[in-house]
């Protein structure tokens, strides 16, 4: 009985494609960064785009264009209602674009204890996403909260002008999440 | 099986009693453990379909609470797949590629014992969760977070299990691409090869490919649940979207790892009873190739609600619309074998062909789930469960029972009996149509899947549904009674079982000696 394969090449194969294994296995985790790059080359992640927003003190100095108004919604969201109340001040506001709005939203820390939380921004539809640009936004930072301790969250946006004309409303989502339990 | 005294110098078994099967190298008992494990497998996973099907006979809730439906749905997923289909195929691939590549054995025997060995303690772990505190993982078998970490104490036990099923299927991966290397006979070259072996071959670098991917994203998981990481947590900066990335990643090469070796099956059938070669065996190969090429390329198919910028919605669609041109070129290859072939019904054939029938027709429901808008619609309904369905069951599954009824006589040396297959066969093919076309029509009006509730105007067609289910799990028992008789006996089978099958699993007596080709046969 002689085996057809010649045993060194057996050896071979398999340390190849074991490595091969590991090299998927590393992969994997490899993905994690890749995906964050390739959409920074493409400029294809508007999604997350949408969850960074525009640097805060970039307000170049937009045109204010007069000729209309945008719907801007405000959606609140939290991964545990019971810990939470996450409401928005006004759930719709009228807004020209090129002009400054301000807004407030409104948190209590439901839980008997100190807590961090940190909110995720998200705009809709996409191709608003590159077209509103934050000043002042408690989505910039993680807000600390003392066991019980209610307050209102300042929010202060521009709408740049060049927002193609049929999008007529825009809605701002934040999704609050419990980042430590204090 | 084969471990009666064949007379020459042919060897038995070196052990008796089950220490013959926790230690046996010998590629055909190692082969009948994979089939045996994956029937009983595809009993239990049969069996929590039955309780779904079984609560959603009617609207509202009767047999089960919620929670535990969502834990059959989960488990019934992951037991079919990692259970039944995938230890199949692999069982089929030890018992038949040695035989058909002119091969004593598998290359590495004594890992084989070990790939098959992980299987049933990595099970007991994962249907052991069923028992414990918070139940069994009821976030469906995607595993999406966040959902999925809020699984109960069996969390860290489901993805250990899966580490470990996913390292039987790699090792096995591996000794079938060193096999098929390394021990074809002398002037079997490449492209003389069997399509069984080609499509196991490719199935075998997609599992080595995806498989590792899969086991890198549980691992975040795990880490993101116990160790303070956040990958896909938004709360640390990570994205959830990003694990449906990475899943999809392994999870639609996954998919061609569960039809590819369907493929190579109904390859070697549809020929032998059309008695005919192959049509266009070089256009098989180039197709299976470019199948699984493609499956690396069409992930975020799965996931166009999840809010993808138009240019990836786009690549994806018509990236994904191309597998449809290198799976249309195997239909019509199978189709034109059996143009004018003399054509005889056994019951591998009727499997065949009705494999090619219904694959087909989960092919064109997965063309229509390809288009963006109209996946939008569609997404997470009945339609994809209909979808999945069409190409598993009567694709895959069916596949997995031709092959089984083709080479069973060359396993046992007995012919099973016939009347018994043609009744198993037409029960199954009309039940599987019961249970399955109805939820077309339940999800494009809109049903959405995993919810043991429903909407009353439902009720007629998952009443139907339910009693498919049953008529195919019962038809199945049919098929286990076939089994037993035709491993105790039966009509004795010829060398060739069939009329003028092609390959050179038909040069060795039936039922098949322990040690075949220990010199190596001339191609």
């Amino acid at each position: 009985m002689k085996p057809a394969g010649p045993k060194g090449g057996n050896r071979r194969l398999v340390l190849t494609l074991g490595g091969t294994v590991v090299g998927m296995f590393a992969f994997a985790f490899l993905l994690v960064p890749l995906y964050e790059v390739f959409c920074e080359l493409t400029g294809l992640d508007s999604e997350r785009l949408s969850r960074a927003t525009l640097p805060a003190g970039a307000a170049h100095a937009l045109e204010i264009d007069d000729q209309r108004t945008v719907t801007v919604e405000f959606l609140t969201n939290t991964m545990n209602p019971a810990a939470w109340d996450f409401q928005p001040g006004e759930l719709s506001i009228e807004v020209t674009p090129g002009r400054t709005a301000e807004t407030a939203f409104f948190a209590r820390n439901l839980l008997g204890h100190d807590v961090i939380s940190v909110t995720r921004p998200s705009v809709r539809p996409l191709e608003a996403v590159s077209h509103v640009s934050k000043q002042v936004c408690f989505c910039f930072e993680a807000q600390p909260f003392a066991a019980g301790e209610a307050r209102e969250l300042p929010m202060r946006f521009t709408i740049d002008p060049a927002l193609p004309a049929h999008v007529e409303t825009v809605t701002l989502a934040y999704t609050l999440f419990t980042a430590e339990p204090g | 099986m084969s471990d009666t005294t064949h007379e020459e110098h042919h060897d038995g078994p070196h052990a008796s009693g089950m220490w013959r099967w926790l230690t046996t190298t010998n590629h055909k008992d190692i082969g009948t453990l994979y089939l045996v494990f994956s029937l009983i497998m595809f009993l239990i996973g049969g069996t929590m379909a039955l309780i779904i099907r079984t609560e959603l006979f009617q609207p509202g809730l009767q047999l089960v609470d919620p929670h535990f439906f969502n834990q059959m749905t989960t488990m019934h997923a992951l037991v079919m797949i990692f259970g039944a289909l995938m230890p199949a195929f692999v069982g089929l691939a030890n018992w038949q590629i040695p035989l058909m590549v002119g091969a004593p054995d598998m290359a590495l025997p004594r890992m084989n014992n070990w790939s098959f060995w992980i299987l049933p303690p990595a099970f007991l772990l994962l249907l052991s969760t069923l028992f414990m505190p918070g139940g069994a993982p009821a976030g469906g078998w995607t595993l999406y977070p966040p959902l999925i970490l809020q699984t109960g104490d069996a969390f860290p036990f489901v993805v250990f299990s899966l580490h470990m099923l996913g390292a039987s299927s790699i090792l096995g991966a591996i000794n079938i691409i060193v096999t098929i290397t390394n021990m074809r006979a002398p002037g079997m070259s490449f492209m003389k090869m069997p399509l069984f072996v080609w499509t196991w071959l490719i199935t075998a670098y997609l599992l080595i490919g995806a498989m590792p991917v899969l086991a890198g994203a549980i691992t975040m998981l795990l880490t993101d649940r116990y160790f303070d990481t956040s990958f896909f947590l938004a709360a640390g900066g990570g994205d959830p979207v990003m694990f449906q990335h990475i899943f999809w990643f392994f999870g639609h090469p996954e998919v061609y790892i569960l039809i590819l070796p369907a493929f190579g099956i109904i390859s070697q059938v549809i020929p032998t009873f059309a008695r005919k070669p192959l049509f266009g065996y070089t256009s098989m190969v180039i197709a299976t190739s470019a199948i699984a090429f493609l499956s690396y390329v069409v992930w975020a198919h799965h996931m166009f609600t999840v809010g993808m910028p138009q240019a990836g919605l786009l690549f994806f669609m018509i990236s994904t619309m191309f597998i449809a041109v290198p799976t249309g070129v195997k239909i019509f290859n199978w189709l034109a074998t059996l143009w004018r072939g003399s054509i005889s019904f056994e019951t591998p054939m009727l499997f065949a062909i009705a494999f090619v029938v219904l694959f087909t027709i989960g092919g064109f429901s997965g063309l229509m789930l390809a288009l963006v808008p109209a996946d939008i619609e569609y997404h997470d309904t009945y339609f994809v469960v209909a979808h999945f369905h069409y190409v598993l069951v009567p694709g895959a599954i069916f596949g997995v029972i031709a092959g089984v009824y083709y080479w069973l006589p060359k396993w046992t040396g007995h012919m099973y009996n016939e009347t018994l297959g043609k009744w198993h066969f037409w029960l199954s093919t009309i039940f599987v149509n019961v249970l399955f076309f109805p939820q077309h029509f339940l999800g494009l009006a809109s049903m959405p899947r995993r919810i043991p509730d429903y909407a009353v105007q439902f009720t007629e067609f998952n009443m139907i549904s339910t009693i498919g289910a049953f008529g195919f799990g019962l038809s199945q028992l049919l098929f286990v009674w076939m089994l037993i008789k035709c491993v105790k006996g039966g009509e004795k089978a010829t060398e060739k079982v069939w009329d003028e099958p092609q390959g050179l699993e038909w040069t060795v007596p039936s039922p098949a000696p322990y040690h075949t080709f220990e010199t190596a046969p001339k191609v």
